[in-house]
């Protein structure tokens, strides 16, 4: 078991926008909460991949897989008419 | 949620920005589905014409594709967004309800219906392929590197906006910029120029350094390297977000690419 495979689904995503270079502030607009609670995902992430700063948990994410991180987990149901 | 069969692919994207509808700050899934599409299609190509028209989606499966879209008329009616539906009338591709439809009729009626713009042929005679099937249109990935640029570079915008009688546009160079600016990203950083001492920055930053650890590993003052850095992001075009960030994931695909091809 990877280190990644710890991950929650919500803190994936914010490791694949940290990866893409979004502000905190961004990825929580994104995802729908306040930059604190941004900021409580990715010190967990830190913490479960033994990462110091967004550079390393960012070149992390470029190193396992980059565009293939799920950034569109938790997509609201209303977008997909029809299903 | 994004299912293999449910994947939409954008097959290409015409229509200014602001005309295209896709409101990529409300509907984010759609939004980073799109980044991936650019960075994942080396064949896709995206466009933008000062026609009113939208966008072009293929869907991977079977399924229709499940894009909302809000097309220019709709949103001065402030109705509710469409849907993208694959019309039952014999056309091979999808339209778009609402705004100017863009697509090609197999039935062959021979008639096709969409908007042509003048000004887009003028920029990229290659457009013409919207008179060929478009499942059938591939583009290089030289294409998109000669379009780009050009887009990139505002010519087309200031062409577009001679077309419009609304805002200044402002908003919506800076959303498309966003979209763009990472794949503008890998491939200017391709050639931009880097010196020696920039290369061994670049290199301690790959590797996830602080200012502090490139410095002392250097002997030079963190200053200094916040210097190499700022030309570094100016040369590369990187201006907002976390740019340090941007800049390390990008010279990591440039370094990844060049051992893949050494």
């Amino acid at each position: 078991m990877q280190p990644r495979d710890h991950l929650t689904g919500k803190e994936a995503q914010v490791a694949s926008l940290v990866w893409e270079g979004l502000t905190n502030r961004e990825i929580a607009q994104i995802i729908g909460t306040t930059e604190q609670v941004v900021k409580n995902y990715l010190r967990n992430t830190f913490d479960k991949l033994g990462v110091w700063s967004r550079l390393e948990l960012a070149l992390y994410v470029a190193n396992h897989g980059g565009a293939q991180w799920p950034a569109a987990a938790g997509a609201p149901d209303s977008l997909l008419p029809g299903g | 949620m994004y299912s293999d069969n449910n994947t939409v692919e954008i097959v290409g994207v015409v229509g200014h920005v602001k005309q295209w509808g896709l409101d990529l700050d409300d509907s984010y899934p759609l939004r980073a589905q799109f980044y991936r599409t650019c960075m994942q299609m080396p064949d896709a190509f995206i466009a933008m014409a000062p026609t009113g028209a939208s966008v072009l989606v293929r869907s991977a499966g079977d399924a229709a594709p499940s894009v909302r879209f809000h097309s220019p008329d709709q949103r001065a009616n402030e109705q509710p967004a469409g849907d993208l539906r694959r019309p039952d009338n014999g056309l091979d591709d999808l339209r778009l309800a609402g705004g100017t439809a863009l697509f090609h009729d197999s039935a062959g009626s021979g008639r096709p219906a969409y908007g042509r713009s003048p000004v887009l042929e003028q920029f990229v005679p290659s457009l013409i392929f919207f008179d060929t099937p478009l499942s059938s249109v591939k583009f290089t990935s030289l294409e998109i590197q000669r379009f780009l640029p050009l887009l990139l570079g505002g010519r087309m915008f200031g062409e577009a906006r001679a077309f419009e009688n609304g805002d200044d546009g402002w908003d919506a160079d800076h959303r498309c910029n966003r979209i763009f600016r990472r794949r503008k990203m890998m491939t200017d950083l391709l050639d931009i120029k880097i010196t020696q001492r920039d290369e061994q920055v670049l290199n301690l930053l790959v590797q996830g350094c602080s200012n502090k650890e490139i410095a002392a590993a250097l002997n030079i003052s963190p200053r200094t390297v916040k210097q190499h850095l700022r030309t570094l992001f100016l040369r590369a075009g990187i201006r907002d977000g976390r740019k340090r960030v941007k800049l390390a994931t990008a010279m990591f695909e440039k370094q990844r690419g060049q051992n893949a091809t050494a």
